[in-house]
C-alpha cells in the first residue's frame, strides 16, 4: 500500500475515535463495517482509521455503557452485530462535543495571531 | 464481566464478518476476489493486535499479561543460567551493600529516638564563646532560672553523668560502677518505663533524702542475676545504704553506659555556685512553639543572666549564651557525614552493578533480536515487547534484591561487630520493615534502570531491519557497542570516584597514625581508681593512699615507673577551667571583673603525681617536672605545656610566671592563690589524635586544688619493660593490699586506648575500601565483557588483518589501544567528578587535601593496570585468531 498516500491523511487524536463513533450512531444503530465506512465517507476520506482499531473502541464504549450491541442482519443478509447509542451515550456525546468545540476553539485562537503576524 | 465475555467470544466472528463485508465492497468496486481480500485485510490492520487490544478493554488483562510475562521471563532466565547467575550475583552485591548501609542510616539517622514524642525533645547548653568553650553544661542556678522562665518549654529536667561509685554487697566482691543522677521527672518525661519496679518519685528526689537507685538492665543481670524481686532490696554505694526502686529497660541510655541511676536531690535553697557547670538539661518544646522561637527565648534568658550576674558571666558582651540542640542531633549528629559518604559510595557501587547488568542484557539483546522481531511480526505490540523485557529485568532485580537481603543480613551482623562500642544506636540496627521496603524499592528501581537500556534500544531500532539482518548476526552491533562502551566508561568513572574516596581515607588514616600523641604509647598500662568519700574524707588519706600505692607498684618486677593523673589522654575523661594570670599585659583575652580585672582563659587542668611525666614519657622542654617535694607545705607550683607557654608568653619567659585557679580560702576581699610555673612539657593530644585540644596545665596532686585537696578519682599510668598486660594482676594485688574494697576499672593498655580512639575512622576506611574494591572488580568485569564482545564481533576483521600480514602483536596492540581509550575516558571523567565530590567528605579527612595529587595519581595507575589486565584475555584471543577459521565463519 502506498505510504505516500497515508502520510497525507490525518492521524486521529487519542480519544477522538470514541467521539466519532458516538456521533455516527446518533443517526441510528449500525454494524462495525458501516461505522467505519461512515467515518471515512463523512470526512471525505481525510480521516482514515485502520478499521481494526474500531473494535477496541467499540468495546470500550460498551463497557462504559455509552452504546449497546445487539444481533441483527446486514443489508446484504449477513449476520452482524449492531451498535446502538444509549441514553447515557447521548448525554456523553453532548459533553464530548462541547469539550471538542472548546479545544478546537482554543487551538484556533492560539494559531490565529501567528497567521496575522505573518501577514503584517 | 459476563457482557465482556460474550463480546469477546463473538469478536472473531465480528471481525470475520467485517473483513468479509469489506472484501465484498472491494469486489463490487471491480477488484479480483483475491486482491479484494488482501486489500480488506490490509485496511483492517493486524488482527492479532486488534484482538489483544479489544480483550484488554475488558479484563484485568494486564494481570494476565503480567503473569504470562513473569512465566516467560523465568523460562528465559532459566534457559541461560550463567547469564542469570552473573546478573543476580552482581545485583545482589550492589543491593546488599545498599541495604546494609541503609539499615544503619535508617536506625541511626532516620528513625526517631525511642523516647515519647522524641522530635520535640531538645538538650539545652550554655557556651562561653570568647573563652573557647563552644558548649558547656548548665549550672544549678541556671537550671532553676530555666525552670522559672520556661515559656517555650512544657518540661525542663536535668541529669548528670560521669559519677562513679563502689558497689558493695555482703555476698560478693566490690565492683566499680558508673553512676548517673537525675531529677525525678527526666525518665517519665522521656517515656521510659522501668521493666521492674517504678521510676523515682518526687519525694525521693529531695536534698538529703535521695538514697534510692534504679539499676541498668545490664547491671541487674550481671550483678543481681536478673532477680525479679529486686525492688526494695538494700545495696551499699561507697559505703552508704541505698534502696533499689526499679530496673531500667535494656536499650535505655542517655549517652554512654550507665550502670545505675540515683536521684539528683537538688537543693533550690542552697544551690552550688553559678560557675559550676555539670548538669545536662533536657527539655520538651511546647506543642505550639517552634524551635526558632524557643531558641530566641534562650538567647533572651542568657542576656538577662549576663546583666543580672556580671560577676559570673563577665562584662564581655555576648560571651555567655544559651542554645539548644535536638536530642537526636546531639546523639548521632557526629556520625552523619561518614554515613552519608558511605551511603553515596554504595549507591555508586549499585550504579556500577546496574551498568554491568545492562551490558549483559545488551549483549543478550543482540542475540535475541531475531526472537523479538518474530514476536513483533506475529502481533506483539512494541509496548508489549518492551514490557516483556522490563518484566525480565524486574525479575532479575527482585532476585538480586532477595539475595542482597541475605548478604545484607550478614553484612549488618559483621558491621555490628566492627563498630566502636561507644557508637550510639547501633543496637537498633536491624533489617526491619522500613529496610525491607527500601530494598524492595531499590530492587524495582534497579530492574527498571538497567532494563530500560535494552528496551530503549529495542524501541529505537527497527525490528523489521533486525529480522532481515538477523541471519548475519552483525545487525546493530556497531550501535550496541557504542552504547556498551559508554556504560563501561561510566562504570570506570564511578570506580575512580570510589577509589579516590578510599585512597583519601587511607592517606588520612596513615597521617592520623603518624601523629605523635605527645607521649610514648607502647608499654603503658592504665587503670582508674575512685576513692570513696566515706573512707577517704579529705586530702591526707587520699594522698597517703596514692603515695603508698605508687611506691608499692614500682617494686613490681617489670615496672619502670608509675604515676597517676586526674584525666588520662584518650580516655574520654576531661576537665577544664579558668586560669587567670598575674601578668596583666597578656593581650586579647577576657578579664575577671571581680578579681582585679585579671586576664583569664579556659585551660585543660590536670592533677598529676610526680612520676606521671616519666611514666608517660611526656618530654620536659624547660624548667623542671613536678617532684616529691611539691606538697602542701611547699611553694604552690604548676607545669604547663608548650602550647600554653607559646600562647601567653611568645617571647619564652614563662618560668617563674604566676597563675591562679582559685582564691586563698576565706580571704576578704578575694585574693588570688598564686601558683608559680616551674616547667614546660610537651603538648599532649588529649581528646583524639586529630584534635589539638586546649592548652594544658598540671598541678601537683599533693597540693590543694580549689576546695578539693587531692582528687579522689585518678588514673594510674604504669610504664613497663615488657608486655604491659602481664603486670595487671600484680598491680591489682598491690591495690587490694592497701584497700580490699577498692576495685580498679577501665583497665587498658595505652595502645588499646589509641586503637579505640581511631576506631571510627578505621571503620569508615575499611568500609569505603571494601566498596571501592567491589566497584573496581565490577568495573573490570565490565571492561572485560565489552572488550570480549567487541573481539568476538570482529573476529572476521582480525582474520583479514592477520591474513594480510598483521602480526599477533599488532592485533594485541589494537585491542589494548581500544581498551585503553575506554579506561582513559573513564579515568578522566572519574577524576573530574572526584575533584568536585570529594569536597563533600572533607570533614572525614585529616591532613590530606581532597584533591591530593598523590592519591589521584595512584588511583590513575591502579585503574590503568586493572583495565589493561581486563583487556588482556580478549586481546590474546584476538591475536590468536586463525584467519582461515575466521573467514570461514562468515
Amino acid at each position: 500500500m502506498s505510504t505516500k498516500e497515508q502520510r497525507k491523511r490525518i492521524e486521529l487524536l487519542q480519544g477522538t475515535l470514541d467521539l466519532l463513533i458516538l456521533r455516527t450512531l446518533v443517526l441510528g444503530p449500525a454494524h462495525g463495517h458501516a461505522i467505519a465506512k461512515a467515518i471515512e465517507f463523512n470526512s471525505d476520506d481525510v480521516l482514515q482509521v485502520e478499521q481494526g482499531s474500531l473494535y477496541p473502541a467499540l468495546h470500550r464504549l460498551i463497557k462504559r455503557g455509552w452504546i449497546s450491541a445487539e444481533e441483527g442482519t446486514s443489508e446484504n443478509n449477513r449476520r452482524a452485530k449492531f451498535y446502538r447509542l444509549t441514553a447515557k451515550g447521548r448525554r456523553q456525546l453532548a459533553v464530548e462535543t462541547t469539550k471538542w468545540d472548546k479545544l478546537a476553539g482554543a487551538i484556533a485562537q492560539i494559531l490565529r495571531p501567528a497567521e496575522q503576524g505573518d501577514k503584517s | 464481566m459476563r457482557l465482556g465475555k460474550r463480546m469477546i467470544d463473538d469478536l472473531d466472528q465480528d471481525i470475520r464478518e467485517h473483513i468479509e463485508m469489506e472484501t465484498q465492497d472491494n469486489i463490487e468496486r471491480g477488484m479480483s476476489p483475491e486482491d479484494a481480500r488482501h486489500a480488506a485485510m490490509r485496511k483492517f490492520g493486524n488482527v492479532t493486535r486488534v484482538k489483544e487490544e479489544t480483550r484488554e478493554v475488558w479484563s484485568f488483562l494486564w494481570i494476565e499479561h503480567l503473569l504470562q510475562d513473569i512465566r516467560f521471563g523465568v523460562r528465559m532466565l532459566r534457559r541461560s543460567p550463567g547469564f542469570a547467575a552473573a546478573a543476580i550475583l552482581t545485583l545482589a552485591l550492589g543491593i546488599g551493600a545498599n541495604t546494609a548501609i541503609f539499615s544503619v542510616v535508617n536506625a541511626v539517622l532516620l528513625r526517631p529516638l525511642a523516647y515519647r514524642d522524641s522530635p520535640s525533645l531538645v538538650n539545652i547548653w550554655g557556651k562561653f564563646a570568647k573563652d573557647g568553650i563552644p558548649q558547656n553544661w548548665i549550672s544549678e542556678p541556671e537550671y532553676w532560672d530555666l525552670l522559672d522562665h520556661k515559656e517555650s518549654f512544657a518540661q525542663v529536667a536535668a541529669y548528670a553523668l560521669g559519677g562513679r561509685a563502689n558497689l558493695t554487697r555482703v555476698d560478693a566482691p566490690p565492683v566499680q560502677v558508673s553512676e548517673a543522677s537525675t531529677t525525678a521527672d527526666v525518665l517519665p518525661m522521656l517515656g521510659i518505663v522501668p521493666v521492674v519496679g517504678r521510676n523515682f518519685s518526687v519525694e525521693e528526689d529531695q536534698p538529703g533524702h535521695s538514697h534510692y537507685v534504679l539499676l541498668s538492665y545490664a547491671l541487674w543481670e550481671s550483678q543481681f542475676g536478673g532477680d525479679p524481686n529486686i525492688v526494695a532490696k538494700p545495696i551499699q554505694l561507697d559505703g552508704e545504704a541505698y534502696s533499689i526502686v526499679g530496673v531500667l529497660p535494656k536499650q535505655f541510655s542517655l549517652g554512654g553506659k550507665q550502670d545505675l541511676w540515683v536521684p539528683l536531690g537538688l537543693d533550690k535553697a542552697k544551690p552550688q555556685s553559678r560557675g559550676s557547670h555539670y548538669l545536662h538539661v533536657v527539655a520538651r518544646l511546647k506543642p505550639n512553639v517552634n524551635s526558632v522561637q524557643a531558641a530566641a527565648t534562650l538567647v533572651t534568658l542568657a542576656g538577662d543572666l549576663r546583666r543580672a550576674y556580671p560577676g559570673s558571666y563577665g562584662p564581655e558582651s555576648k560571651n555567655f549564651d544559651m542554645f539548644m540542640v535536638p536530642v537526636k542531633e546531639q546523639l548521632v549528629g557526629r556520625l552523619r557525614p561518614a554515613l552519608l559518604v558511605l551511603l553515596g559510595a554504595v549507591v555508586f557501587v549499585l550504579l556500577i552493578a546496574c551498568a554491568n547488568v545492562a551490558n549483559l542484557l545488551l549483549a543478550r539483546a543482540s542475540a535475541r533480536e531475531k526472537e523479538l522481531a518474530i514476536r513483533a511480526a506475529m502481533g506483539a505490540g512494541r509496548t508489549r515487547l518492551v514490557r516483556q523485557l522490563l518484566t525480565e529485568s524486574l525479575l532479575l532485580g527482585l532476585a538480586g534484591g532477595l539475595l542482597g537481603l541475605v548478604l545484607a543480613y550478614w553484612g549488618v551482623n559483621a558491621l555490628r561487630a566492627l563498630v566502636p562500642p561507644n557508637t550510639p544506636r547501633m543496637d537498633e540496627v536491624q533489617l526491619d520493615s522500613m529496610v525491607l521496603v527500601f530494598t524492595f524499592g531499590v530492587s524495582l528501581l534497579t530492574g527498571l534502570f538497567f532494563g530500560l537500556v535494552p528496551s530503549w534500544h529495542l524501541a529505537k531500532n527497527d525490528l523489521r531491519e533486525a529480522l532481515s539482518e538477523a541471519g548475519r548476526g552483525t545487525s546493530v552491533s556497531g550501535k550496541t557497542l557504542h552504547l556498551r562502551s559508554w556504560l563501561v566508561v561510566s562504570e570506570l568513572a564511578l570506580a575512580v570516584l570510589l577509589l579516590v574516596g578510599a585512597g583519601l581515607l587511607i592517606r588520612s588514616f596513615n597521617r592520623l597514625l603518624d601523629v605523635s600523641p605527645g607521649f610514648q604509647t607502647q608499654h603503658l598500662l592504665t587503670m582508674e581508681l575512685s576513692l570513696p568519700e566515706k573512707t577517704y574524707p579529705d586530702g591526707a588519706p587520699v594522698q597517703k593512699f596514692f603515695t603508698e600505692l605508687l611506691a608499692s607498684v614500682k617494686t613490681v618486677p617489670g615496672i619502670e615507673s608509675a604515676g597517676a593523673v586526674s584525666q588520662l589522654p584518650l580516655s574520654d575523661s576531661y576537665t577544664s577551667g579558668s586560669v587567670f594570670f598575674e601578668d596583666t599585659s597578656i593581650p586579647d583575652i577576657p578579664r575577671l571583673p571581680n578579681l582585679g580585672n585579671l586576664p583569664y582563659m579556659e585551660i585543660d587542668q590536670r592533677a598529676a603525681t610526680s612520676e606521671y611525666f616519666q611514666a608517660m614519657q611526656i618530654p620536659l622542654v624547660r624548667g623542671r617536672l613536678l617532684n616529691e617535694a611539691d606538697d602542701a607545705s611547699a611553694l604552690l607550683v604548676a607545669v604547663v605545656d608548650t602550647n600554653f607557654a607559646h600562647r601567653f608568653w611568645p617571647q619564652g619567659d614563662v618560668i617563674g610566671r604566676r597563675v591562679g585557679i582559685d582564691t586563698i580560702p576565706n580571704s576578704n576581699p578575694p585574693t588570688p592563690r598564686w601558683r608559680t610555673i616551674v616547667g614546660v612539657v610537651g603538648h599532649v593530644k588529649h581528646y583524639a589524635l586529630d584534635v589539638e585540644g586546649r592548652e594544658q596545665i598540671y598541678f601537683p596532686h599533693r597540693q590543694p586544688l580549689f576546695g578539693v585537696f587531692a582528687p579522689r578519682d585518678m588514673t594510674l599510668a604504669v610504664r613497663t619493660s615488657q608486655d604491659p598486660s602481664t603486670v595487671t594482676n600484680a598491680i591489682r594485688e598491690r591495690i587490694f593490699a592497701i584497700d580490699k574494697g577498692l576495685p580498679p576499672y577501665n583497665i587498658a593498655t595505652m595502645d588499646q586506648l589509641v586503637s579505640t580512639s581511631v576506631a571510627q575512622p578505621r571503620l569508615n576506611l575499611s568500609l569505603l575500601v571494601a566498596f571501592a574494591v567491589l566497584a573496581l572488580v565490577l568495573a573490570a568485569v565490565g571492561v572485560y565483557g565489552v572488550m570480549a564482545y567487541a573481539v568476538t564481533q570482529r573476529t572476521h576483521e582480525f582474520g583479514i588483518r592477520t591474513a594480510l600480514g598483521a602480526s599477533p602483536t599488532d592485533v594485541l596492540k589494537q585491542v589494548f589501544l581500544e581498551g585503553g581509550r575506554l579506561a582513559a575516558l573513564g579515568l578522566a571523567l572519574g577524576l573530574i567528578a572526584a575533584l568536585v565530590l570529594t569536597r563533600l567528605m572533607a570533614s572525614l579527612l585529616f591532613g590530606v587535601s581532597p584533591s591530593d595529587p598523590m592519591t589521584l595519581g595512584l588511583v590513575a595507575v591502579i585503574l590503568a593496570l586493572v583495565a589493561l589486565a581486563a583487556c588482556y584475555i580478549p586481546a590474546r584471543r584476538a591475536a590468536r585468531v586463525d584467519p582461515v577459521i575466521a573467514l570461514r565463519y562468515e
